[in-house]
């Protein structure tokens, strides 16, 4: 059965200061399941990811054409001006769309803190309801067995991966409709990895999740759609990982060309 | 051969560091070997029960006490001055201004923070004379305008510790704060601020020490002699900077300019106190902000 789409480009382009990074993407993404982008380091995956929540616009000279269109709660909504509708306001978007990055992006402050900030700010969360929800995100991320006798300690002296964690139990204490993952694991030792890993699994079931890998094994593991992209920032060829192994991924990474004709849908 | 230059370079840098340490101890050793013998209620009070001093119900004339609580209030009310604008400048420039606007606001800055004290008393001066030509023919120096003046004084060091200490945040941190959907100022006050904390309270130490040490400023604008306690904000007063510059240049014995050092005693005595409230103020925020270590 075909299922809803979770997001649809079209004929997307990004550039900073003039120079292209992502040209003319079309793609269209599963409304379930983790899609995991693969490519060459600087082919354009993160700003692709990044296009998704507007967040390549906090960067200077950046110019963006072309529409992203999200499938969330309430039907169509579109990212980009343009569009025949107007677009989503930033801070509703940002909600919606969760967002994860690399390195753990802790806050300087207490783990208590790191999560309320975003609830007060930007879900307008009254105070009574605090608490619970707080409990609830970071039980989902495993993480409310650990740190729940020290909420009022720095989050920074967390290890990585439950920073990473806490990172991941911050968006969703929003309770967005979308995750978006920058390489999550890719500053976590092996062990730590694969609890995040786990974790992405358990989630994938309420959420649909758009992630950056750079392993090749882990995107075999993680991916029910896999999406490789080309050198240039064209459209990423989209695949199933079923029959593939790291080896003939790694080839089809390599002919993946700039040139080469792009299998979109 | 490089090793002996490298041995060289070495020793003049430890001896340039111990110099510091050195000055220190000989400056504060000195101070205290004069200033501590003459140091007393008598010095403080001349003989008038401290509690009857302490809350004006009997005038000191003789003792330091009324030059020690103005230099308190000037102190206090410079820094309640310069601190809004102070911090709100640094954060505008850090956080909101454009490239441009960050060129030009900065120069004045700096020109403001290169601008010598006694031009920013003349200012002051020049300010009453002409508020009594225009508007205000009563306005007369006193506490409120000396405090302005040094607000004025102090306020680049506040603009410039907040703007680097919260240019200091690192940019990853702003931009995943963008992802959770913070606007740029709700990112600036609930994030930026508190992280910079630290930076800004550093700023404020540098100016109560500011504040509290100058004299040129507060010469033009409303220190006396023998004011005694400044009754409200317009009021003359006496401060610790100028009691010590006074005694000095018309010392007549040699007990008169112990009281010259004792004076400076104190003058350190109430530097420390507004320090350390400084510092337990930051330090009781931090613990609230950044959770219990």
């Amino acid at each position: 059965m075909e299922q809803m789409p979770a997001v649809a480009v079209r004929r997307l382009s990004v550039s900073f200061f003039g120079r292209a990074v992502i040209r003319d993407v079309e793609l269209s993404l599963p409304g379930g399941g983790i899609s995991v982008l693969v490519g060459r380091s600087g082919c354009g995956k993160t700003t692709l990811l990044r296009a998704l929540n507007r967040l390549n616009g906090e960067f200077p000279g950046c110019r963006t054409t072309g529409q992203v269109e999200l499938f969330l709660r309430g039907g169509r909504h579109v990212v980009y001006p343009g569009g025949d509708q107007p677009p989503l306001e930033l801070r509703e978007l940002r909600r919606r769309v969760g967002m994860v990055f690399q390195t753990p992006q802790v806050f300087p402050t207490s783990v208590y803190r790191n999560m309320a900030l975003p609830l007060q700010t930007v879900a307008d969360c009254p105070g009574t309801e605090l608490d619970g929800r707080i409990e609830a995100a970071l039980r989902q991320v495993d993480l409310w067995r650990e740190v729940h006798d020290r909420l009022q300690t720095p989050a920074e002296r967390l290890s990585g991966g439950q920073q990473q964690r806490l990172c991941l139990a911050r968006a969703l204490t929003l309770e967005p409709e979308l995750l978006l993952l920058d390489e999550p694991t890719a500053s976590l030792d092996v062990h730590a990895a694969r609890h995040v890993e786990e974790l992405l699994l358990r989630l994938v079931e309420h959420y649909p999740i758009v992630m950056v890998s750079h392993s090749l094994s882990q995107s075999l593991r993680l991916a029910s759609t896999l999406l490789i992209m080309g050198t240039g920032g064209t459209s990423p060829r989209a695949c199933t990982p079923e029959g593939l192994d790291e080896r003939t991924l790694e080839a089809l990474l390599q002919e993946t060309k700039e040139d080469a004709p792009c299998v979109t849908r | 051969m490089r090793d002996a230059g490298f041995r060289c370079f070495q020793a003049a840098a430890r001896l340039s560091a111990v110099l510091v340490p050195a000055f220190v101890f000989i400056l504060l050793g000195y101070l205290l070997w004069r200033g501590l013998p003459v140091l007393g209620t008598k010095l403080l009070f001349a003989g008038v029960p401290p509690l009857d001093a302490v809350s004006g119900r009997v005038p000191v004339w003789d003792g330091l006490w009324p030059a020690c609580a103005g230099t308190f209030r000037l102190v206090l009310l410079t820094v309640a001055l310069a601190l809004f604008p102070g911090v709100g400048c640094g954060l505008y420039l850090a956080g909101l201004a454009t490239p441009r606007q960050k060129h030009v606001f900065g120069a004045a800055v700096d020109m403001l923070a290169g601008m010598p004290s006694i031009v920013m008393g003349l200012f002051g001066f020049m300010l009453i004379l002409f508020l009594r030509r225009t508007f205000f023919p009563g306005a007369n120096t006193g506490l409120l305008l000396a405090a302005s003046c040094l607000a004025l004084l102090v306020l680049p060091v506040l603009i410039v510790s907040t703007r680097e200490a919260v240019e200091s945040v690192p940019e990853t941190l702003k931009l995943a704060a963008a992802a959770l959907g913070m606007s740029r100022v709700q990112t600036l006050l609930r994030l930026c601020l508190p992280a910079a904390a630290p930076g800004i309270s550093g700023g404020v130490v540098l100016a109560v020490g500011r504040a509290a040490e100058d004299t040129a400023v507060i010469l033009f604008t409303g220190v006396v002699a023998d004011a005694g306690l400044a009754a409200g904000l317009l009021d003359k007063f006496e401060a610790l900077s100028f009691e010590i510059f006074y005694i000095s240049a018309q010392y007549q014995d040699q007990e008169e300019l112990l009281r010259g050092f004792g004076a400076a005693v104190f003058l350190l005595l109430v530097s420390c106190v507004l320090l350390l409230a400084a510092r337990v103020l930051e330090r009781a925020f931090h613990r609230r902000w950044q959770g219990k270590r």
